[in-house]
């Protein structure tokens, strides 16, 4: 019994370790993809090998232009959620017309950011770890090396300055639709003015506050292509491999946003 | 073969390769000369696709040296080695052409990336090429839209754009029906003939070998068995290789206990 446990245990502190190194060989890779990517990005013009401009906005057209309609719609539904709750909780105290701050706050500095960051990472991140994924199994990962071709140059670069460039710029359109769903719901309920609700809002937000939320979507940009990079360059064997590749990355980017966004939080508002 | 056949391009000596800490190539040595289709054959799981890996540079030995065009590519810098690629040109088994391009595209693409050609030479270029693969007019196809032959096809259209002194071929007749299988045949001995390339194809059909083949080597379990013109490998007395030409399965080297002991998990 006791040699039983005592194997037990010691298959549970083998597993343990295993997952702590393949863990500590994940992070280490991802870093390394990401030095490469910003090694292309700055310098790979100085080796004539530079990152294609057109690959860049093909990549901003799909990661941001595509995603405005749907970032519209549920920055929208945020920004009425919050006038909903919000005018419910503060009719208690017979202050509902504070509501605007309220909400002004909540999204410019946390729901705007959060929001975009978690639908890019399941509508883009996945795309870019299935893409990098069924390139890996088809061999056309192989065959971009030897024809000459940086497979970090020609994917990942030109993903990672459209996330750099887009997550942010969908972030603010983020914060101005869901301001713009509690200005609607406000209207509709207390009679309060657009003209009014805006002048409120601009009065009692800084450029410091969107700014928080600006860099956080910074951040998450960075988080969901390194995520999905990592993912589908592990892919092995064929389709299983990349939809479990494509599952994982979804959920390690949104976990990892969330926690990303906690420690912000935490350290910008000490 | 050519004139200049005596001229190595490929030069491997003692390549040994694991995966995890299974050996996989043991101790091979290979010379292709200039001009000339070098066959690689060998059963399944003979190591010979793991050889043309490591010939393109995807991996790095656990010992040996490689060299191409006259440098040993296993102690090239990333961006030397990519250099050097562009001296090389690789048809994959599934042809490898990037899905989210249009057949023209994937043809410029090498093109696009290392030279400032403008847009119509390279369109004209490709379309050159397509032309030599018989694919002309297919050019605005996606790869999907393709059959099994033609994107191989495409594949080789790509992998000639940069005019390649070297060309790799991986199992080009692989599930290909006879006629486009014969075709892709006349195609390689085409580049060879017009274009003077060195070729080295991997493949375990036997009627291609025979077609194409300057010299054979016969790999079996990561070992070289021989190397030589299709005649000496014909009347080799080696009884894998003639096992291997004559379509012989391997003998059964377990003992009914050693057997039933495997099935049993013993």
């Amino acid at each position: 019994m006791a040699d039983q446990a005592a194997t037990n245990a010691f298959h549970l502190i083998e597993r343990l370790g295993r997952r702590v190194t393949e863990g500590v060989a994940e992070a280490g890779y991802l870093f390394a993809l990401l030095v490469e990517s910003l090694f292309w990005i700055f310098c790979g013009a100085f080796y004539r090998q530079p990152v294609r401009i057109p690959s860049i906005f093909a990549q901003m057209m799909q990661v941001g232009i595509a995603a405005i309609p749907i970032v519209f719609v549920l920055s929208f539904a945020i920004g009425v959620m919050l006038a909903i709750q919000g005018i419910h909780t503060l009719k208690t105290f017979g202050a509902e017309t504070q509501v605007v701050y309220g909400i002004a706050f909540s999204v410019v500095r946390e729901f705007g950011p959060l929001i975009t960051g978690i639908l890019i990472a399941g509508r883009s991140g996945s795309a870019l770890a299935a893409r990098i994924g069924t390139m890996q199994v088809n061999q056309e990962i192989d065959a971009l090396q030897v024809m000459g071709i940086n497979p970090v140059r020609y994917l990942i670069a030109p993903a990672l300055v459209a996330m750099m460039i887009m997550v942010p710029t969908l972030a603010f359109f983020s914060d101005v639709v869901g301001m713009l769903g509690g200005a609607v719901y406000s209207n509709l309920e207390l009679g309060q003015s657009y003209d009014s609700y805006a002048h409120q809002s601009l009065e009692y937000l800084e450029v410091d506050d969107v700014m928080q939320g600006l860099i956080k979507s910074l951040v998450f940009a960075l988080i969901i292509v390194m995520v999905g990079v990592v993912n589908g360059f592990s892919v092995l064997g064929g389709a299983e491999g990349v939809g479990r590749a494509t599952t994982r990355s979804v959920v390690m980017a949104i976990s990892y946003i969330v926690i990303a966004d906690m420690l912000f939080t935490y350290f910008l508002n000490r | 073969m050519s004139a200049s056949a005596h001229i190595p391009v490929i030069e491997v000596e003692n390549l040994v390769t694991h995966y995890g800490s299974t050996r996989i190539l043991n101790g091979i040595n290979l010379t292709v000369h200039e001009g000339e289709i070098m066959v690689i054959m060998g059963g399944s799981g003979s190591g010979k696709s793991t050889l043309l890996r490591y010939l393109l540079g995807l991996g790095l030995p656990t010992s040996g040296s490689i060299r191409l065009l006259g440098r040993d590519i296993t102690r090239l810098s990333a961006m030397e080695l990519y250099e050097l690629r562009k001296n090389m040109g690789v048809a994959f088994q599934g042809g490898a052409l990037l899905s989210s391009m249009t057949v023209g595209e994937n043809v410029q693409l090498p093109l696009v990336e290392h030279t400032r050609l403008d847009r119509k030479t390279m369109e004209i270029m490709a379309r050159m090429k397509l032309e030599v693969v018989n694919l002309g007019g297919f050019e605005h196809l996606m790869p999907a839209q393709l059959s099994g032959g033609m994107i191989k096809r495409a594949a080789v259209a790509r992998a000639i754009i940069m005019d390649p002194q070297l060309m790799f071929f991986d199992e080009p007749s692989a599930g290909l029906d006879p006629v486009v299988s014969v075709e892709l045949d006349e195609l390689i001995l085409r580049l060879r003939d017009a274009m003077h390339m060195t070729i080295v194809v991997v493949t375990h059909e036997l009627q291609s070998a025979y077609k194409i083949a300057d010299r054979i080597t016969v790999l079996d379990k990561g070992c070289i068995l021989m190397t030589g013109t299709i005649d000496e490998v014909r009347m080799s007395g080696n009884e894998r290789i003639q096992s291997l030409l004559n379509r012989k399965p391997r003998p059964v080297e377990l003992s009914a206990e050693e057997y039933l002991d495997r099935l049993s998990g013993i």
